[in-house]
């Protein structure tokens, strides 16, 4: 059986040591960040000093520090030292001398010409206020911290959330973190499965905890790297969710989906399309691209791993998922970019619309072939049929009925981009038309438009009209 | 403090507990490196006299002893802290000579903003590694050619001598 592990989470017993730190830090205004953290030190060393940095940590949100004077330290700095450069002797007692003479050149203080050299330092900004936060949520986000601690050193995380599941997928997908959606629950890779960049994914995963716990109710299942220890969290423990806004950085997709809308592919494009099922398993694209009936999809992966490649491809193959476009970031990754079967594409910074478009046409090209093989077998009977109803009947993409019938006309039939007409019917029409004794085209297509043809100019050329041109105006030549 | 009994509680807790007895080891090393900080001061201010008049680059990757130095003898420093507008001023008044000494604790880059000192003073302690040393030889050498200067200060009732030893191995023979 595997270990369990816990965090050593902080409880209510811990709300003295939150009260002891709120307190120095109340009494402390108007003291140096270096003395007040002299004093939580002071602390450390009676407590446990992990809970007690971890307290301060948390409370620093709540303090505001600022430097103790408004005096601008860079001109007193710049004095000091060339005045000490100037003289040359690099001692104790000569640097007493020029902080003696700055005092006198800025109209100050020696004691604060000194204090105001360096009030820009952290250390000696001062504590202006602090506002003592509820211990109870500092020990709720303590808890918080040390769940993300752990998260940082496992191999895998499973989680279930009952509500916003919306928001913590797409968390999953804008962090660009490596998942697998299997059932019910979402299982990512953790940061520490082979990946460079375990850093920036690190962080990255810290972020989905945040969303996972915005969830009524969530529980959380990882493995850590080393050993087989699991830990367990969930909605029950003592763990503060995820508050206020975090904002994604989806500038990729954003930049993406501008530059391939404004290179007019006659591809349509759409950003978030809802999640592509396949059994158990499911994929969430970041794009779908829509053209004649055909749709492809496209997800972009920030982080991955030869290996997680491998296993994406091998489950979309296994599932026949066809028409989808992986972009894999090259940023995170060092080592030499794998070949791996599959339509892939490998971009930094933004992926190239040029290469999304010539893969588009890659993928259209043979399905196109087969949609045109059926629309050119599509038997023709009726005296008028209209394409777009053809097409929908058969269907078929109304552009490639519309080429089809292009490339082979039925025998005899008379077409004109819209409509077929059958011999009989457009011998008639034309009779009508010449009964109608009149030069106006627009009368004429009228008279096709009462008998349910959706009729243009050119459908009067079709039937063996003449017509000429009069500026914008067409004229039937009788 | 709202309850000196939780603080009682406390101290007699970090009686049996390990990591409450770490931080107190913790804190005694803190003012030992902090004495033998002072005494590598005493030791920079008879280096610089010895070469007073050339233009000397002080190095340690310890942040508080830049700043320990930088206030104590008025040396400019340059560490993360340091805003780039500064950092470009110190650069700047260090090439034109306004400033003859400066302390840093990051290398600066190769090829830009390479001052030109002709001594080099490593303060070690702890977080000089020896790339960083090795590196810094590399930048020297280039500015001044062969008649560059590395010194490097060191305590003796620590194991930083034989660090150091190991080091000036490592770099090449032009140096002292």
């Amino acid at each position: 059986m595997k270990g369990e592990l816990r965090p050593a989470y902080a409880g209510s017993e811990h709300v003295p040591l939150v009260d002891m730190i709120s307190g120095i830090l109340k009494g402390s205004a108007g003291r140096r960040r270096g003395e007040v953290e002299a004093r939580i030190r002071e602390v450390e060393a009676h407590g446990d000093y992990r809970m007690v940095r971890g307290f301060y940590d948390i409370m620093l949100a709540y303090c505001t520090f600022e430097p103790a004077t408004a005096l601008d330290p860079a001109p007193l700095r710049d004095f000091a030292f060339a005045r000490m450069s100037e003289i040359g002797n690099y001692d104790q007692d000569t640097a007493v001398a020029v902080i003696k003479e700055g005092a006198k050149r800025f109209g100050i203080k020696e004691e604060e010409f000194r204090s105001a050299m360096w009030s820009d330092l952290p250390e000696n900004q001062v504590l202006k206020a602090f506002r003592a936060p509820n211990p109870e949520d500092v020990i709720k986000e303590y808890n918080f911290r040390a769940v993300s601690s752990i998260l940082l050193r496992s191999a895998y995380i499973r989680f279930w959330v009952s509500d916003r599941w919306k928001d913590a997928l797409w968390a999953v997908k804008r962090l660009g973190l490596m998942y697998q959606l299997e059932g019910s629950s979402i299982t990512v890779d953790g940061p520490a499965s082979p990946l460079s960049s375990t850093r920036a994914y690190g962080l990255a995963i810290s972020r989905l905890f945040y969303f996972i716990t915005r969830a009524e109710k969530w529980w959380l299942e990882a493995g850590l790297a080393k050993g087989s220890r699991v830990l367990r969290a969930s909605s029950d423990d003592p763990i503060s969710s995820g508050t206020g806004e975090v904002t994604f950085d989806s500038e990729v997709e954003r930049r993406f989906y501008r530059s391939f809308a404004s290179l007019g592919t006659g591809w349509g494009i759409r950003r978030e399309p809802e999640p592509l099922r396949a059994g158990s398993y499911t994929i969430i694209p970041d794009f779908l691209f829509e053209k004649g009936g055909i749709r492809v999809y496209m997800e972009i992966v920030g982080f991955w791993t030869p290996e997680y490649l491998e296993r994406k491809f091998r489950k979309l193959s296994e599932l026949k998922v066809e028409n989808l476009i992986v972009a894999i970031d090259s940023a995170n990754y060092r080592g030499k970019i794998p070949q791996i079967a599959g339509r892939m594409i490998v971009y930094r910074g933004v992926p190239d619309a040029y290469k999304v478009k010539a893969l588009l046409a890659e993928i259209e090209r043979p399905l196109r072939d087969e949609l045109m093989k059926r629309a050119m077998s599509v038997k023709v009977a009726g005296d008028h049929l209209s394409v777009s109803e053809m097409a929908r009947e058969n269907g078929l993409p109304e552009d490639i009925m519309r080429e089809a019938l292009t490339k082979a006309r039925p025998e005899g039939y008379v077409f004109d981009g819209s409509n077929l007409i059958g011999p009989g019917l457009a011998e008639a029409l034309r009779k009508d038309i010449i009964a109608l004794k009149t030069e106006d085209a627009e009368a004429a297509i009228e008279l096709l438009k009462k008998r349910d043809i959706e009729a243009t100019v050119s459908t009067l050329v079709e039937l063996g009209l003449k017509v000429e041109w009069r500026g914008l105006e067409a004229r039937l030549i009788l | 403090m709202r309850s000196p009994r939780g603080l009682l509680r406390l101290i007699m807790l970090s009686n049996r507990d390990p990591e409450a007895r770490l931080a107190l080891l913790a804190r005694n090393e803190a003012i030992r490196i902090s004495l033998n900080a002072a005494n590598k001061v005493d030791a920079l201010v008879s280096v610089l006299r010895e070469y007073g008049g050339k233009k000397v680059l002080v190095f340690t990757q310890n942040n508080e002893l830049v700043y320990r130095v930088s206030r104590s003898l008025l040396i400019p420093a340059i560490t993360h802290l340091t805003p780039k507008a500064e950092r470009e001023l110190i650069l700047k008044s260090f090439r034109e000579g306004r400033y003859r000494v400066i302390i840093t604790s990051k290398v600066l880059d190769e090829g830009i903003d390479v001052p030109d000192a002709s001594v080099g003073v490593i303060m070690s302690g702890t977080g000089s590694s020896r790339e960083f040393v090795q590196r810094l030889g590399r930048i020297l050498r280039k500015v001044s050619g062969k008649r560059a200067e590395l010194i490097e200060i060191v305590t003796s009732d620590t194991t930083e001598p034989r660090a150091s030893y190991r080091r000036k191995r490592s770099i090449d023979g032009g140096m002292r």
